[in-house]
This record gives C-alpha cells, sequence and structure tokens, in this order.
C-alpha cells in the first residue's frame, strides 16, 4: 500500500469522530444530488411514458405496406406496438350535415383499428360517447360533432361509388396529438388497406430517430414516412428543437448548481477544518521530506476517499427518499382518481451523473485546502503553530469601541474578532450559506403558495331562478350537515358597462348581480356596489403588477346595460346610477365564495332595482339564473350532497369542484411535496456548513484558548468570549446575507412572474428562521465549548498537539 | 572534507528590527560532531533551521555536497531534505497513528524507496525498538518516542543529522541514552551530527562547539 494512503486510511481510524462527521457533511450533499438526478430521471420517464400512453408510441411508420409491416414486427427492436388501418377517404351523403367550416371539399379519411388499436391510439382521445365495437359503429371528430351529429344517430357514408351506413358512437378530440389521422375511425372491416401505419416504442430509448432512420431504411421506407411523438423525444432530450433541449437540460443545470454551491461550500468547510487541524502533522511530514505535491496528493486522495462511502449513502438516502416520495404520490393519485402514475427510474444514468458530480465537487472544494496544505512550511511544525498571523496596521489598531470598552473579556473578543484573519472567509461562507437559504426558500414557498389551488367554492349549483327551486335549495343546505358556507345570489345575463376614467377598468363589463332587499340592506348599506377584485397589469419591461380594477371608491355616472339579445339589435339601456360603491372583495365577509379575488368582480343591485330597472325592457323571466356557492365542512363527503342537489334539481348545472380540481390539487401537492423536499435539503445543507464552520473555529483554536486557560482565565469567561467573537461573526453574516438572499429572492421572483412584483413581500419568515437558527447554534455552540474547555488537558494542548 | 557551508548567513523576521542572525559562516566537515550552544532567543535553532533547509535564510547560503539548497525549488528542496537532512526535535514530532515502524521507514516511503529490512531491523535493535515495532507513539515513553525520531532521521543515511535539544525533553538517564545513540552512529557510521543544547555536559561531548549570541556566532572549542 502506498505510503500516502496508508497516512490517510490511518487518519481516519484513529480520527473517527471527524472522519464520520466529514462523511455525514457529503452524504447531506450527495443525497442532494441524487435525489435531484433520481428524480429528474424519474419525472422525464414518467412525462415520456404519459405521453407515450397518450398516443400509443413514439416512432410511427406511415403508409407502409403490409409486407413492410410484417417485416419491421419481426425485428423484434420494440416494447410494443399497435397498428391502423388508412382506407379510401369517404364523403357524407348528406352534405347539410356538415358544419359550414367543413362543407367543402366533402373528403374524409376513414381509419380502420381492431379492438386492441383502438384501446391503445383512439382511446386516449375519446371525448364523448365509446370506441366502436362493430364494423358499423363509428367514431367521429369533434368538429364535425352538431346537432345533427350526435352519438346515437346515422352518418351514411359515399365510399368508392356506394353507400354504407354507420351509427355515430361517440366524438373524439381531433386537436390532441396523436398518431391516428384525423377523420372518421371505425371497427376493422377485414378489408384490404390502401395502407397501413405501424405504431411503435422502441426497446432502447437511445437515439430513437437514428434507430428508426435504420429500421426505415433496412425496409425500403423513406425517412418522409417517419413521424414522431414528439412530446416524447422531448422528455428524452432528443428533441429536434435544439432550443427544447437547452431549456430540458438547463432546468436540470440550474438545480445542480444550486446544489454545487451549497454543496461545495458544505464540502469545502469539511475538509478545510481537517487541514487545519492537521496543520502540524503537514508541516512535520514537509520537514521529513514530503513534496508539496505529495502533500495535495494526500488531501486530495482524503476528500475522494471520504467521498466514496458519502456517495454510498446518498444513493441508500437519495433514492429510498425518492422512492417512498413516489409511492407516496402514486397513493395519492389513486386515492383521488388522478389518471396519474408517477416511475420510479433508477438507472445507470442518474447514478452515474450523481458521481461525477459529487467527484467533481470534491475535487473543487479540496483544491483550495489542498493548495494551502502544500504551502504549510515545515517551520509550522517546528514551532508548533506559533506563527504570527498577518495583520494589517488597520487591523491592530483599536477603534473607540474597543478603547471605550472597560470589561477585559468584551475587549478582548472584539480585539480577537477584528484581529481574526480568517475573518473574512468565514464571513463570505455565512453570508453565502444564509443568502441560499432565504433566497430559495422564499422562491419556493412562493411557488407554493401561488400554485393553482382551484375555485373558492366546493360546489357550486346554476339553475333557472325560481321561488320554489330557491326554497328548496336553501332546504337542503340547512338540512345537510356538512356546510360550512353557503351564499345564494342572483345572476342576470345582462352585462353593466361602466364609464371610469382611472384605473385599469375603463370600458369593462361587469355582470350584473341581484340580493334580496334584506341582504341589500345588511351587506352593501342599500347602495349599487361594484365588488372590486384585482387584475395583473403587465408593463413593457415584463414587470408584471396586480392592482385593484377600480381605483376610486366611489362611482356616479352612466351605465349601460345590455343584454346578449340587445347587442344583436344593438339597443343598449343607458341609465344614470347614484352614488356607486366600489367595495374590494376582502371586505366583503362571504362574497369570497362566489367572487374569486382575482375574477372579474361585478355590480350588485337589489331585486327591486333590477325590476324597476328592466321592466320597461321586457326581459325574459329565465334570463337571470339563480347561483349558489357552497363550501364543506368535510370536504371528502362531497359526493352525497352533489347527488342529493342532482336528484332534487335534474336540470340545475352543478359543479362538483373537489372532484373537478382533485387533478390539479393533487399536482399541487406534488409540487409542494417536491418543493419541500428541496427545501428541507437545502436548509440541511445550510445548518450542517453553519455547525462545521463553527466549530472548526473552535478546534482550531483550542490551542490558544489552552493558553488563555494557562494564565488564569475561566472556562467561563473563555465561553463567553468566544461567543461574543462567534455572535458578531453570525449577527454579521445574518445581516449581510439576509439582504442579499432578499435581493436575489425578489430578483428570482420577477424574472419568473410567478408573483407581480408590487405585492412581493420581504421574506420575514425566512429571515427569523434563519435567525432563530443562528441563536440556536449559539446556543449549543456555548454550551460545547464550555464542555471542551472544562474537559480539555491544557498541559498536553500547549507542550504539543 | 567540508560538506556543509553556510556563508554569509542572515534572517530577520518580519516586523522585528533585530536581525535573529547576523553574518554566519560556518563550514561542517564530514564525520563531524558539532554542539551549538547559547543562550535562549540566541538564534540557535535558527541557524539549524536554515541548515537544515526547513527555514530561509533573509540573505547568505547554505551548500551541502556544493549545491546551494536554497536555489532549489520547493520540490526539489523536500526532496533533498529527505535524503540528505535527517531532523530530530525536542517534542519528538512523531505522526500519532503510525507504528514505531511506519514512523521510522515514512522518509524512505515517501521517497518511493523499498525499504531494507536489513537496515530497518538494525536500526531498531540499536535503538532497542525492537519489541515495540509495532507500537504507536502515545504508548511509548519520552527516552523510546526520541529513539524513535532518531531512527527516522538515520533510515535514508542522511549527509546530516540536526538535532534541536533532542535531550531537552527528557531526564538524565534517557539523555546519556540518547546521546549514547548519537555518538554511536557518528562513531560507527561517521554521521555528521549537528546538535543544540542548552546542557555543559552534553556539549561537552560534542568534538566541536559554537556558541550564538545576539545572533552572532563565536568558536568556542
Amino acid at each position: 500500500m502506498n505510503v500516502i494512503t496508508r497516512l490517510n486510511l490511518r487518519s481516519f481510524r484513529t480520527e473517527k469522530k471527524r472522519t464520520i462527521a466529514t462523511i455525514l457533511a457529503m452524504a447531506i450533499a450527495a443525497t442532494m444530488a441524487v435525489a435531484i438526478l433520481v428524480g429528474f430521471r424519474s419525472v422525464q420517464l414518467t412525462i415520456y411514458n404519459r405521453e407515450r400512453q397518450a398516443t400509443g408510441g413514439v416512432i410511427a411508420f406511415n403508409q407502409i405496406t403490409a409486407r413492410q409491416k410484417d417485416k419491421l414486427l419481426a425485428s423484434g427492436h420494440f416494447a410494443s406496438t399497435a397498428s391502423l388501418k388508412e382506407m379510401k377517404p369517404v364523403k357524407l351523403v348528406d352534405k347539410k350535415r356538415l358544419p359550414t367550416a367543413l362543407k367543402t371539399p366533402n373528403h374524409f379519411e376513414i381509419t380502420e383499428l381492431t379492438s386492441k388499436n383502438l384501446n391503445k391510439l383512439v382511446a386516449p382521445l375519446l371525448e364523448s360517447g365509446h370506441l366502436p365495437k362493430t364494423q358499423q359503429e363509428i367514431l367521429i371528430p369533434n368538429d364535425l360533432s352538431s346537432e345533427q351529429n350526435r352519438s346515437g344517430q346515422k352518418l351514411t357514408v359515399l365510399a368508392a361509388g356506394q353507400k354504407k351506413d354507420y351509427q355515430i358512437v361517440g366524438t373524439y378530440n381531433a386537436y390532441l396529438p396523436g398518431f391516428v389521422p384525423t377523420g372518421l375511425i371505425t371497427y376493422d372491416q377485414q378489408q384490404v388497406a390502401t395502407s397501413e401505419t405501424l405504431i411503435v416504442t422502441p426497446k432502447n430509448l437511445t437515439a430513437i430517430r437514428a434507430q428508426a432512420q435504420q429500421l426505415a431504411s433496412n425496409n425500403q421506407i423513406s425517412a418522409k414516412q417517419l413521424s414522431f411523438n414528439e412530446n416524447a423525444l422531448l422528455m428524452l432530450g432528443q428533441s429536434t428543437n435544439a432550443h427544447q433541449r437547452v431549456e430540458l437540460y438547463s432546468t436540470i443545470l440550474i438545480c445542480l448548481v444550486i446544489v454545487g454551491i451549497a454543496a461545495l461550500i458544505l464540502i469545502f468547510t469539511s475538509i478545510n477544518l481537517s487541514v487545519r487541524a492537521r496543520r502540524q502533522r503537514y508541516g512535520l511530514l514537509r520537514s521529513i521530506g514530503m513534496t508539496p505535491k505529495q502533500l495535495r496528493h494526500l488531501v486530495y486522495q482524503q476528500a475522494l476517499t471520504l467521498a466514496i462511502p458519502a456517495l454510498l449513502l446518498g444513493y441508500l438516502v437519495g433514492i429510498g427518499g425518492i422512492a417512498f416520495a413516489i409511492q407516496r404520490l402514486n397513493q395519492l393519485f389513486v386515492k383521488n382518481h388522478v389518471n396519474m402514475q408517477l416511475y420510479f427510474a433508477v438507472d445507470w444514468l442518474p447514478l452515474l451523473s450523481a458521481a461525477i458530480f459529487m467527484m467533481l465537487i470534491t475535487l473543487l472544494a479540496a483544491a483550495s485546502p489542498a493548495i494551502r496544505a502544500s504551502h504549510t512550511t515545515p517551520i509550522a511544525a517546528i514551532r508548533s503553530l506559533s506563527i504570527s498571523p498577518k495583520l494589517t496596521r488597520h487591523q491592530l489598531k483599536e477603534t473607540r469601541l474597543i478603547e471605550h470598552c472597560h470589561k477585559p473579556i468584551l475587549k478582548l473578543a472584539l480585539k480577537n474578532y477584528r484581529r481574526n484573519a480568517q475573518k473574512l472567509t468565514m464571513l463570505v461562507m455565512l453570508t453565502t450559506t444564509v443568502a441560499i437559504f432565504i433566497s430559495l426558500t422564499s422562491f419556493a414557498t412562493n411557488v407554493i403558495s401561488n400554485a393553482p389551488s382551484g375555485t373558492n367554492e366546493d360546489l357550486s349549483v346554476t339553475m333557472t331562478n325560481a321561488p320554489e327551486q330557491e326554497i328548496a335549495l336553501k332546504q337542503i343546505l340547512k338540512q345537510s350537515n356538512n356546510i360550512k358556507k353557503s351564499l345564494i345570489i342572483h345572476k342576470s345575463n345582462i352585462d353593466a358597462s361602466l364609464v371610469i376614467a382611472k384605473g385599469p377598468s375603463s370600458g369593462t363589463d361587469l355582470p350584473l348581480v341581484t340580493v334580496d332587499a334584506q341582504r341589500f340592506k345588511r351587506d352593501f348599506n342599500n347602495h349599487p356596489t361594484i365588488i372590486n377584485t384585482q387584475i395583473y397589469e403587465e408593463f413593457s419591461g415584463g414587470n408584471r403588477i396586480r392592482a385593484w380594477l377600480f381605483a376610486e371608491k366611489h362611482y356616479q355616472g352612466p351605465v349601460t346595460f345590455t343584454t346578449d339579445l340587445q347587442r344583436s339589435t344593438k339597443h343598449p339601456q343607458k341609465v344614470m346610477l347614484d352614488d356607486v360603491h366600489i367595495v374590494p372583495i376582502t371586505q366583503l365577509i362571504g362574497y369570497q365564495l362566489l367572487f374569486p379575488i382575482d375574477g372579474g368582480g361585478a355590480l350588485i343591485i337589489s331585486t327591486t332595482q333590477y325590476h324597476e330597472l328592466f321592466k320597461p325592457l321586457k326581459i325574459p323571466k329565465d334570463s337571470i339564473d339563480l347561483l349558489a356557492g357552497v363550501t364543506l365542512k368535510n370536504r371528502d363527503k362531497h359526493i352525497a350532497l352533489t347527488n342529493a342537489l342532482k336528484q332534487r334539481f335534474p336540470n340545475a348545472e352543478i359543479y362538483d369542484s373537489i372532484s373537478a380540481n382533485a387533478e390539479s390539487t393533487t399536482i399541487a401537492i406534488t409540487m409542494r411535496v417536491i418543493a419541500l423536499g428541496f427545501i428541507s435539503l437545502l436548509s440541511l445543507i445550510s445548518l450542517a456548513t453553519i455547525i462545521n464552520h463553527t466549530f472548526s473555529a473552535l478546534i482550531e483554536q483550542r490551542r490558544g484558548l489552552a493558553m488563555l486557560q494557562s494564565i488564569g482565565t475561566t472556562p467561563g469567561q473563555v465561553t463567553k468570549m468566544l461567543s461574543i467573537q462567534n455572535g458578531l461573526m453570525m449577527f454579521k453574516g445574518w445581516l449581510i446575507g439576509s439582504i442579499i438572499g432578499s435581493a436575489i429572492y425578489y430578483e428570482l421572483a420577477k424574472q419568473s412572474q410567478i408573483e407581480p412584483i408590487n405585492t412581493l413581500n420581504l421574506p420575514v419568515a425566512q429571515i427569523m428562521m434563519a435567525g432563530i437558527v443562528l441563536i440556536l447554534i449559539q446556543l449549543i455552540f456555548a454550551i460545547i465549548t464550555h464542555h471542551i474547555l472544562t474537559h480539555q488537558n491544557i498541559d498536553v494542548l500547549i507542550r504539543n498537539d | 572534507m567540508e560538506i556543509l557551508t553556510a556563508s554569509h548567513l542572515s534572517k530577520q523576521y518580519p516586523g522585528e528590527q533585530n536581525l535573529a542572525l547576523d553574518d554566519i559562516n560556518l563550514a561542517v566537515t564530514a564525520g563531524e560532531f558539532l554542539a551549538i550552544v547559547g543562550p535562549s532567543g540566541s538564534g540557535k535553532s535558527t541557524l539549524l533551521h536554515l541548515l537544515g533547509g526547513v527555514d530561509r535564510p533573509s540573505s547568505g547560503s547554505v551548500k551541502l555536497y556544493h549545491t546551494d539548497i536554497y536555489a532549489l525549488n520547493e520540490t526539489k528542496l523536500a526532496i533533498f531534505r529527505r535524503r540528505q537532512v535527517g531532523l530530530i526535535y525536542q517534542f519528538y514530532n512523531l505522526i500519532p497513528n503510525l507504528t514505531v515502524t511506519e514512523n521510522i521507514t515514512l522518509p524512505t516511503e515517501l521517497d518511493g524507496q523499498k525499504v531494507e529490512q536489513t537496515r530497518l531491523e538494525q536500526i531498531l535493535a540499536t535503538l532497542g525498538l525492537s519489541d515495540k515495532r509495532n507500537a504507536l507513539p502515545g504508548q511509548l515513553s519520552g527516552g523510546q518516542q526520541q529513539r524513535v525520531a532518531i531512527g527516522r532521521a538515520l533510515i535514508n543515511q542522511p549527509a546530516v543529522v540536526l538535532a534541536d535539544e533532542p535531550t531537552g525533553n527528557l531526564d538524565q538517564r534517557n539523555s546519556q541514552e540518547i546521546m549514547q545513540l548519537l555518538h554511536a552512529a557518528n562513531i560507527k557510521q561517521g554521521q555528521t551530527i549537528i546538535l543544540i543544547t542548552h546542557d555543559p555536559l552534553i556539549a561537552q561531548q560534542a568534538s566541536r562547539v559554537i556558541t550564538i549570541e545576539d545572533g552572532q556566532m563565536k568558536e568556542t572549542r
């Protein structure tokens, strides 16, 4: 065994605590790298598989012969296959049934598929009805769907001069990406096709385009006959669009850069701590002939050797963590009936990338300590580290604060702080760590809080206004013991147009809402009221501002009421309204249920006013709807109320937003889990760095502290002195880090446009959290320092290290 | 034959007005046992470190076998040190996590050379450490640790052994044992030795004694 390896192994064995601490610090960084890379790979494959399932495959060999299809299938390159038969185009016999846009040319592709292929290729596109199950059933594209072309109706086509009748069984979305030609889709008629299309998913996911081209060329298929699932290939980084590829990889690169910086600081601190503590030994080795190169080699080898168990630990925790998170999220998807399955993908690529990443970061982090170690002079060993630090005259000069300080320990602490040669390095580390923590956690929190969370109400009911219906509705709501809040209003199909000079609202149409007299008096003080909501205003620089729709508090002037009917006849009803109040929705308790803060607002008048205003227009009674919004105490029991309402009001439009929002809510939860995981790991790295830093300084000073003790300074006094020094450092790091972190957060939020800049607040919670953590570390530091000081052998430390 | 010469050697530490060493001229012949004496802070250790290529002078030169050691770069100087200079310190300065054998053979191994087992056995036997070969420095007495340091200094058969108060931390019996070992190396193997000491009895055992006072050298005997 080489002498350098032996020296390192002996050091690891005899300095177990330091070795374990370094491995753990490195393992935190490795865990983050592994989690990000494995997580990214899993997301990549999840989206790839979703795209693949949504279209039925990745490569399509279009318009090929049956022989070519058989040869391709025999090649054994594919994980899954599907095919369709393209028949001669047909014409609709009844041209009148065509929507205007499709009348010319009356020419439709018709595709035949077997039951298995229909399930694979068409089922994901199905919009209504069911897939054709017999040769007489046909599926039409949604743009052909009309009053005349509906499920259950007959469709007669002219194929090769012969009429054929089909029954429409459903529609499919012709605008979704897929390999099925837009046209009519029917069950396989067992006829000879004009051509066939083979849609495949290759077994090997690398260089899919090249594989396809090779297969095409081997089977006399031209490149023009190939088409690809571009969305799936994009996720595999095989898009032909360089910009998209850059976008995909820059996302992971940004994450890795953030983790890289944090990991670099953490690993650097750990290695630096070891190097500083071993300075005397390095000097000794230099004195007996170790060259600077050998010493650098020693430090690099030490770092890389420790990175190996750290990486293994990182694999274990990172992969385990991601696997656990994916399993829990998949359970959540199943529970919420979300058609989504996250794939857990651990293959060689993320594992190898994580290993390379860790080794690079470790080498980078070890570079400066290794160079410093190689510069250790033999005299350092001989003089037992008693070399004077290089201090400038400015550092030696006593400040006014020090001059006027009468407490000796405080004075000594201030002097030590001022003359600490490592102060700048430590301050930079501390500031960077605090800044990274504040900026990224604030940004991630902002992303989470701005994630879509669905509408305000859990259930909404819209039906034609009728007094008996309203009574029945109120009764159902009263009887249910699951109602948290409810609001019933009347919404007209009349729009109110106001002329307002100030604010972004000029010319805005507002829906007209009526409430009963009692509510009008209680909630609106008998004044016609505009519910003021917020909108985003965008400026040329790309900055977005969140602003109230109406800048004023009152409106007095003309209001033009229009209905759909009047729009077409151009006879609006213009009236003057006295003193319309403009009230922010935030002040109208209970109304947020139906009027979200970023919704369009409304003009509220009383039912009486409504009748007075519109009596001359003879507006039909059914032009006003009854609208109810409900939030539930127990959201899991939403089905029971929905069913009760559906049963009582079969013609009402009942919107169960809990069911509708299940997917977006689940995706929002997934986002939260990912962001919180990232925050947790980042916080852990920040915390480990600060702890490492603080204690490295303490261990380095042990000899000097022993000297102070030897001249009669008590452990309590030394602890106090160190706490002052450390506290000053932490306060400065916290202050500067908070300013820089807030600035980075502001810039990140501005660039990402997640939240308008005028609503961005100082990340007080994160700044306070960083402060509290630093205070806690400071307290632990004081306790440990006192313990070390009362237990250390002063004689040994003074004589030799 | 002169193997080590120091010409106009001066050393001034940064921020200090006085010279630690002032124009020292010294020649050491092969096989000589030279003792350097002088009061604390007189510059003895500084001279020793300059002679061994451990520290760099402010001016002047040191030649060992006609090689100006300070004209060498850091790497060559380190290689030169491990092959031509053996250092013995007052506080032994052994690597605490290496055994006796490993500490002794370290300079040879750092040089990429294979350790000659017969030479190692001979050294261990001479030092009386054969039964302690696998012990760690922490398991040895002060005298034993200093013997390990002597073994480490002698393993590569250097041109010169520099000993900075090697007995300063030992009792009289151990001091005598260490001196006997150094004498044996000097007489039997012709090893050139330069030793710093405060003890007049130790200095008397050297073939030549020089005194350093306020950075200046006086030939005493």
